[in-house]
């Protein structure tokens, strides 16, 4: 795993006020992701404690996803274990830790795991503590199966984050991506952090996957029957129609309640917005201008609005329409070159792919209201395809700096940058599910 | 979409020598290229008489991709003269077809490239029907940049891949 701190710093999106330490010991530990002090809390995080027959190999894949649960929630910077002073021995609770030391190794806050295994499960604890105090904040007891190690790691970090935001964390949720992998572009559904792929479609070209909401099924853009259609297919499933027409109809996008879809079609030498049910009935087509490229679309939270992307001023712009058609407004007035918005499950923001003034692609965050942009990365190879997590506090997008084309998850002010650890590859337009 | 074969070139020549001048009535109502392409700032004139070639031995002449700029489907005049060749080419088989594959480079991004390539592909498709090819006798389809002809990250190997490609089919069910 590798952390990232951009070389400049970009303006604070995500802030946390920590209403910890001097403050009255009945009160809860809480961090409020709101206001413009960016603070994420100093959290030591030693390698769980393993307990019968939990093999190391187990206890690496809980701790390498917890690790990076932790590092890319954006609420928490993880402190370096080398420079942990607790010894060895100490245990799971209260009365075995000895805070001070935590103290002086900067932390606020220390949370620690217990695992053990029960038949087929992985079973851990974990507690979170407030190191000035020695108060216990939190315990939770889960578990998992034994082969997915890391499915208990999400699950510790999902009911952290949401004790401490009141705000659902996104680890448990589900990444859809293409692979290029020689010629064959490659549909897969993975965790949030690409591991336990499973395949959806293998062969030949398949682009621009979108998990169907609140499923197990990814809907994607293929050439299988030589020109690109899209359709939708469960892992190990097949591929079932579900847009087809006489023109290239390209990139699937639902409406966060799953009941419609929006996709591009098209038609000489344009692409048109196209809307329907979500099960390809009730075709109608959203935008006409003849000659011009209106592609991308995504759904607002409520579904009411689609935000696109359309040359009709001469090059490519971000727009927002309603679900109607009607009322399209231009969002973007920067650069020449700003491509695949993707409408934050917040609703506040759309992300989207610009190319600036050298050439460089970079990700930016435009405010819907406001039009206010905000630069996500800068000098770290090109960097694209942003998709939101399905809570809106993160994002994910494709980028060049470690040589090939990765996926990395970066929080809304830039700040944190995680590539991805996953196999070799080169990782194409990452949909994030809501 | 229904997929045609593919015929190699040579083998589009003998099928369509077969054919025979099943085609030739076809030929009158097409109007000739010099007539339309003088009307366009860039093609030179096809000086060539206005027969069909069919029954010849002269090998079928092949026709090479297109180029653009960066994010334009604008044609360039080489293209409209390889257009031109192509509509010249189309007039004296007529019973042959063209798909013609729109394809960008690895800037930008997939989704968007989709649509250049469409856009691409769209625009010689248009400039030949301006030609007098009849546009039933066009498919077009977009690449994006899935299908590079050069894998190197760098501007010659881009301005290599921002192409469209001809490819000529024998329609056996549509040589009338």
């Amino acid at each position: 795993m590798t952390i990232h701190t951009p070389p400049r710093l970009l303006s604070a999106a995500l802030s946390v006020c920590l209403v910890l330490g001097a403050i009255p010991a009945f009160a809860q530990m809480r961090l409020e992701i709101s206001g413009a002090n960016f603070r994420p809390m100093p959290l030591a995080v030693p390698a769980p404690l393993t307990r019968n027959g939990v093999s190391s190999a187990a206890a690496a894949d809980f701790d390498a996803a917890w690790m990076l649960d932790l590092s890319a929630s954006g609420i928490f910077q993880v402190l370096d274990r080398r420079s942990y002073l607790a010894d060895a021995s100490e245990g799971l609770t209260a009365g075995s830790i000895q805070f001070a030391r935590w103290v002086d190794v900067g932390a606020d806050a220390l949370v620690k795991v217990q695992l053990s295994v029960d038949g087929d499960q992985l079973r851990g604890e974990a507690r979170l503590f407030t190191v000035s105090t020695g108060r216990e904040e939190l315990k939770v007891n889960e578990s998992a199966p034994l082969s997915n190690p890391r499915a208990l790691a999400h699950r510790f970090a999902d009911a952290l984050y949401r004790h401490l935001t009141h705000e659902s964390g996104p680890f448990q949720s589900h990444l859809a991506f293409v692979k290029r992998s020689g010629k064959d572009r490659e549909v897969w559904l993975s965790d949030w952090d690409g591991h336990n792929a499973r395949a959806i479609a293998t062969e030949g070209i398949n682009l621009l996957p979108a998990v169907v909401p609140g499923g197990e099924a990814v809907a994607y853009t293929s050439y299988r029957s030589g020109k690109p259609d899209l359709y939708v297919q469960r892992p190990g499933g097949a591929p079932v129609p579900l847009v087809r027409a006489g023109a290239m109809v390209t990139g699937i996008a639902y409406s966060p309640d799953g009941k419609r879809i929006a996709w591009a079609q098209s038609s000489g030498q344009g692409t048109q917005i196209w809307v329907a049910n979500a099960d390809g009935s009730d075709k109608r087509q959203l935008t006409d201008t003849p000659y011009f490229i209106n592609s991308s679309p995504s759904w607002s939270p409520d579904g009411r609005q689609i935000t696109f992307v359309s040359d009709r001023a001469g090059n490519p712009q971000i727009y927002v329409m309603n679900a109607d058609g009607t009322g399209v407004r231009r969002l973007t007035f920067q650069g020449n070159y700003n491509q695949t918005p993707d409408w934050s499950p917040r609703g506040d923001l759309i992300a989207f792919t610009a190319r600036d003034e050298r050439n460089a692609f970079d990700v930016f965050t435009v405010e819907v209201e406001t039009s206010k942009i905000r630069r996500i990365t800068q000098d770290q190879g090109n960097n694209e395809e942003p998709t939101f997590s399905p809570n809106g506090r993160l994002l994910m997008f494709t980028s060049t700096r470690d040589g090939g084309q990765k996926l990395v998850v970066s929080t809304l002010d830039g700040k944190t940058q995680i590539v991805l650890p996953a196999p070799k590859g080169n990782y194409a337009t990452p949909d994030w599910a809501r | 979409m229904h997929t045609r074969p593919t015929v190699p070139l040579m083998g589009l020549f003998v099928a369509l020598a077969i054919a025979g001048c099943a085609a030739k009535s076809q030929d009158a109502a097409l109007p000739k290229v010099e007539e339309i392409a003088s009307a366009e700032p860039s093609p030179a004139p096809v000086q060539q008489p206005v027969v069909t070639d069919e029954g010849s031995n002269e090998p079928p002449p092949t026709f090479e991709p297109i180029h653009y700029a960066l994010d334009s489907a604008e044609l360039l005049p080489e293209s409209r003269r390889e257009l031109a060749r192509l509509a010249e080419h189309l007039r004296r088989r007529p019973g042959a077809t063209v798909e013609i594959a729109g394809h960008t480079c690895e800037l930008g991004t997939s989704e968007y490239n989709l649509a250049l390539g469409q856009k691409r592909a769209a625009a010689a498709r248009d400039y030949l029907v301006k030609l007098g090819v009849d546009p039933e006798r066009i498919t077009i389809i977009s690449f994006g940049e899935e299908r590079p002809l050069d894998d190197e990250h760098t501007e010659p190997a881009r301005a290599k891949n921002r192409r469209s490609e001809f490819d000529l089919h024998l329609a056996m069910g549509r040589t009338r």
